[in-house]
């Protein structure tokens, strides 16, 4: 059995932190996000899988990386938009290989079902999910007996009683010959209906991970640790100091380094060689990629800082996203507590003590640089470059 | 022993910079000949001779010797490959005499230096190095002392040394002048205006001139600002040398090589970018050789047998030459190692076809093997990448690929564009004998001629595919490279690759031949690199395959796409389009050249100049 995935460009919502390069490659955890899909996919059986980018270069690392699970083919998306991308690969999905979002994370057994689904209704299926917000990942509107009967790609409003598209689905060869004509995978579905075809849906209500806006991504790294950190492991080649104190499920990868009297809540990961300062404070659910320096003194929560970053000394840095090779000057603190819903800014609700907070840091792209003692409110986007 | 010689002899005001810098710059584009130590020597104003030499690469010791302040107009340098006497800074060339009034340096081996030596030292001579050079020197002055001019005393000197040897020598007594005289190693002159070059190579003086004399063997001669002067040794009838002037005008050749052609064009490295040159190289040498091939496939037609000699990439260059002339071309072939030739000297005679393959045209082993096979009667054809070189003047016909000057020492194009030239001599051949038919030929033709475009293609696809798998086996220790036919030629080229430049030991067997005995060194994540050609050849191999992966080996497999599937799950594929075997022959070698350069880049290394090697070994 075959996948196609479709592993697209910078994404809007996440283009200053990836830098230009496909943000399924964004590493999360030690591991670009896409890694876990191509995982997943092969558990499920998948031997052979196509992947669709703009940039195709970019995945040549990952392909020979993952070439022990499953053999891989590069295409080059030419056309924009996921329309173009499928069709990338008509090919391949006329025979019913697995159409898979790259950055649509869920289990195994979710690619199982909509593949026995399809070939038990003999009809397209697509893997729908219930409670997510369908302004990003599309409306789909289902009958009783679990056909679509209406898809929307991306409504303005909350539509009610709609399942969001979870991004995983087969498709047939009429299917595919109605989709060439059509000008976009709503256009497509929609006319597929009306002329009497049916698509099929099943309902997935596990794990399901999408990697969209910023928030998205701290939330994605959340439930990757909760799902993979089930302990605590040290590389042997790391070295942690005698008086750091490491508690509950915290990943130590080799070569990283932790300083005396840093403090480590798990779930946290510390990348390849990465470098945590004297008196660091790393608080749960803080992801430091390999390759990053965090200077003494610092506090990290809820965070992802990726490869070759600096936090400078005295930082606080919370619920932010920080790109590649990205330089935070000593002191430079994050302001979190946001009005989300006057704002328009996306946050992470937290509830504490029954209360609801509503947290949300920055976003710093990468090779960008942050002067010194600077405080940044909640949602910013800092993207001044490196000198 | 291949060293770097260049000499300068400028008037006033027509050098655009300090001799010294022009010195350094041309040692620099020589470097590829040897690389251990450097020196330079020049007469100062006020007539004495300024030397200065260390052990170290050019832009090491640039500094330390400190190039870039000297000036003058007088000069000569030197870059070293040592093999006789270790590389450090007394044996460094130019070499003085005792007084210090004649500076010489030299390539090549004097094989009568200890004799020499022993006279010289009874003669009262006083030596500072191990070298052989530095008998030379101290002979020039032991015939001024007998009362010989500059110039006399030089020839004399020549007259007794034996082996081989390209020699520069200043004498502050003939302060405009640079004597030179050549025997097998290769000696060049270039024409300036106002100024005259002798080098080892061209790229050494391409930045003034491009009209070039390239010297033959027992000449012997000078350049001053304004003239150059060569004489040609020969005997008289009382067998004594004598010295006979003689007209080089129509000798001198005007060069196509650019400077620009000759540096890195932006590339991190030469090898990168002589890869990247491929297509341009093969695209002339196909055009370049179009009307020569005819006469040579007449030749070949009606040979008996043909044999193809090479050493190196030449070799594995030659055996892909031998598969595609028995083939496609339809004649009997076989291809030696150009050391181990002679071991089969007793069986050459008329009516066979010596096909030498040298990029250098120099390359020692193959050029004794060829005098060897002339005398017993044989034809021989050289394929050469440099004109008028040792082997093609000592050939009955040469073809010549157009690769330009190749200065990484790992060969790249001038692989492929060798493959090229015997890929196409093979179709003629074959046409000729009936082998294939006129259909056959033009798929073959209209292959060789797309060449280009297909290498461009798959520099293009694989190049950050080759970077990722390079990643991988950087960090493995050993390496096999498997195939069949074509593939086995290709593979042992690719092994070399990766060994010469990497540093990782690879060897390349045939696939079927596996399983006596290599495949006892395979476990699991070991690295085996399969290279397929055409459906014969992957039906052939897939078995290999499944006994590789039964072991857990880490599997790379480069093959047409379409036949990628027979080989089931492998760790990495790198699909190659689909080809005749003649254009597959040349192209599917790209990856290999990638995988190499990254890996060795991955490690930190200097492709450019790998330990140990050194680009025209002249020296058996």
């Amino acid at each position: 059995m075959k996948a196609v995935i479709l592993a697209g460009g910078p994404g809007s919502g996440l283009r200053a932190v990836t830098g230009g390069k496909p943000k399924v490659l964004l590493s999360i955890c030690g591991k670009p996000f896409i890694e876990r899909v191509i995982t997943n996919l092969w558990k499920a059986g998948i031997k052979e899988s196509i992947i669709v980018s703009d940039k195709p270069h970019d995945f040549d690392d990952l392909t020979v990386k993952l070439g022990k699970l499953m053999s891989f083919e590069l295409r080059e998306q030419r056309k924009p938009e996921v329309i173009g991308s499928i069709l990338e690969a008509e090919d391949e999905l006329r025979r019913s290989a697995l159409l898979v979002y790259g950055d649509t994370l869920v289990p195994s057994e979710a690619y199982l079902l909509t593949l026995s689904t399809s070939i038990d209704s003999g009809h397209p299926t697509i893997l729908i999910v219930p409670n997510e917000d369908v302004r990003l990942y599309g409306a789909v509107q289902v009958d009783r007996s679990g056909y679509v009967t209406s898809f929307r790609e991306k409504p303005k409003e909350r539509v009610e009683g709609a399942y969001a598209y979870g991004g995983v689905g087969v498709f047939n060869n009429d299917f595919l010959e109605l989709l060439k004509s059509a000008g976009s995978l709503e256009e497509g579905i929609n006319k597929y209906i009306r002329q009497g075809g049916k698509i099929r849906t099943t309902l997935w209500s596990g794990l399901w991970i999408d990697l969209g806006f910023p928030v998205d991504t701290l939330e994605a790294m959340y439930y990757i640790m909760v799902e993979e950190f089930k302990g605590t492991y040290i590389s042997s080649k790391a070295k942690v100091a005698s008086t750091a104190v490491i508690e509950g499920p915290v990943h130590i990868d080799d070569g990283a380094k932790v300083d005396h009297y840093s403090v480590i809540k798990g779930p946290a990961y510390v990348g390849r060689e990465a470098l945590i300062g004297t008196h660091t404070f790393i608080r749960p659910y803080t992801d430091v990629e390999s390759l990053v320096t965090v200077g003494s003194y610092s506090e990290l929560a809820w965070s992802i800082v990726s490869d070759r970053s600096t936090i400078g000394r005295g930082s606080f840095l919370g619920y932010s996203i920080v790109g590649e090779a990205a330089t935070l000057e000593p002191g430079v603190t994050t302001k979190l507590l946001a009005l989300p819903e006057e704002a328009g800014i996306k946050a992470i609700k937290i509830v504490m003590r029954r209360k609801p907070y509503y947290k949300a840091g920055a976003v710093i792209a990468a090779r960008s640089r942050v002067p010194a003692l600077r405080t940044l409110e909640p949602g910013t986007e800092w993207t001044r470059p490196n000198h | 022993m291949a060293c770097g010689i260049i000499a300068v002899a400028a008037s006033k005001g027509s050098l655009p910079r300090k001799l010294g810098i022009v010195l350094r710059e041309s040692l620099k584009s020589l470097e590829y000949r040897g690389y251990d130590s450097v020196g330079y020597a020049v007469i100062t104003k006020d007539g004495k001779i300024f030397l200065r030499k260390s052990k170290g690469m050019i832009y090491a010791v640039a500094k330390k010797l400190g190039f870039d302040l000297v000036d003058g107009l007088i000069g000569i340098g030197h870059t070293r490959w040592a093999t006789h006497g270790s590389p450090n800074d007394v044996n460094s060339h130019p070499h003085l005499d005792c007084s210090g009034r004649i500076a010489v340096a030299h390539n090549g081996i004097i094989e009568n230096w200890r004799e020499l030596k022993k006279f010289l030292l009874q003669k009262g001579h006083v030596f500072r190095s191990e070298t052989d050079t530095e008998v030379i020197p101290h002979l020039i002055e032991e015939f001024i002392k007998q009362g010989f001019g500059p110039y006399q005393a030089f020839k004399e000197a020549v007259k007794k040394l034996r082996g081989t040897y390209a020699i520069v020598a200043l004498n502050v007594d003939a302060p405009d002048k640079v004597f030179m005289a050549k025997k097998t190693s290769p000696l060049v002159i270039g024409f300036g205006r106002g100024v005259n070059f002798i080098a080892s190579d061209i790229p050494a003086f391409l930045n003034y001139t491009r009209k070039v004399l390239v010297l033959q063997d027992d000449e012997v001669g000078y350049i001053t600002s304004n003239g150059v002067i060569v004489e040609r040794k020969s005997l008289n009838k009382e067998d004594a040398v004598e010295w006979i002037s003689i007209d080089y005008k129509n000798r001198i050749r005007e060069v196509e090589w650019t400077p620009e052609m000759a540096m890195r064009g932006g590339y991190q490295h030469f090898m990168l970018k002589e890869i990247h040159e491929q297509p341009q190289a093969v695209a002339s040498t196909l055009a370049g050789i179009k009307d020569d091939v005819e006469d040579v496939a007449k030749a070949v037609s009606k040979a008996y047998r043909v044999i193809l000699i090479g050493a190196g990439t030449s070799y594995h260059t030659s055996y892909l030459g031998a598969i595609l002339l028995s083939n496609i071309g339809g004649v009997s072939s076989s291809a030696l190692i150009s050391s181990e030739a002679i071991w089969y000297k007793n069986s050459i005679g008329s009516g066979d076809i010596i096909i030498a393959v040298s990029q250098s045209g120099e390359t020692i082993d193959t050029l004794l093997a060829i005098r060897e096979a002339r005398k017993r009667g044989a034809y021989v054809i050289a394929l050469s990448n440099v004109v008028d070189s040792a082997i093609p003047r000592e050939s009955d016909y040469t073809l010549y690929t157009r690769a330009g000057p190749e200065i990484g020492v790992a060969a790249t194009k001038t692989f492929t564009t060798q493959v090229s030239a015997l890929a196409l001599l093979s179709v003629k051949v074959g046409r000729r004998k009936g082998l294939i038919n006129e259909y056959e030929e033009i798929e073959h033709l209209k292959a060789l001629n797309n060449l280009p475009e297909t290498i461009k293609k798959i520099l293009n696809l694989y190049e950050g595919k080759a970077k990722a798998i390079s990643r991988t086996m950087k960090d493995k220790l050993s390496a096999f490279f498997l195939g069949r036919g074509y593939g086995l030629g290709l593979s042992m080229e690719g092994a070399l690759k990766l060994k010469e430049i990497a540093y990782i030991h690879a060897e390349a067997y045939s696939a079927g031949e596996s399983k006596h005995g290599p495949i006892a060194l395979v476990e699991e994540g070991f690295p085996v690199i399969f290279t397929a050609i055409n459906d014969y050849e992957c039906e052939l191999i897939k078995n290999n395959v499944e006994e590789m992966r039964a072991r857990y080996a880490w599997l790379l497999s480069i093959a047409p796409k379409k036949l990628l599937s027979r080989f089931g799950k492998v760790d990495v594929s790198i699909p190659m389009p689909s080809l005749p075997d003649t254009a597959a022959a040349v192209s599917y070698i790209i990856p290999h050249q990638l995988i190499a350069y990254y890996a060795a880049v991955a490690k930190g290394l200097d492709p450019d100049k790998p330990r140990n090697l050194a680009k025209t070994v002249t020296v058996v």
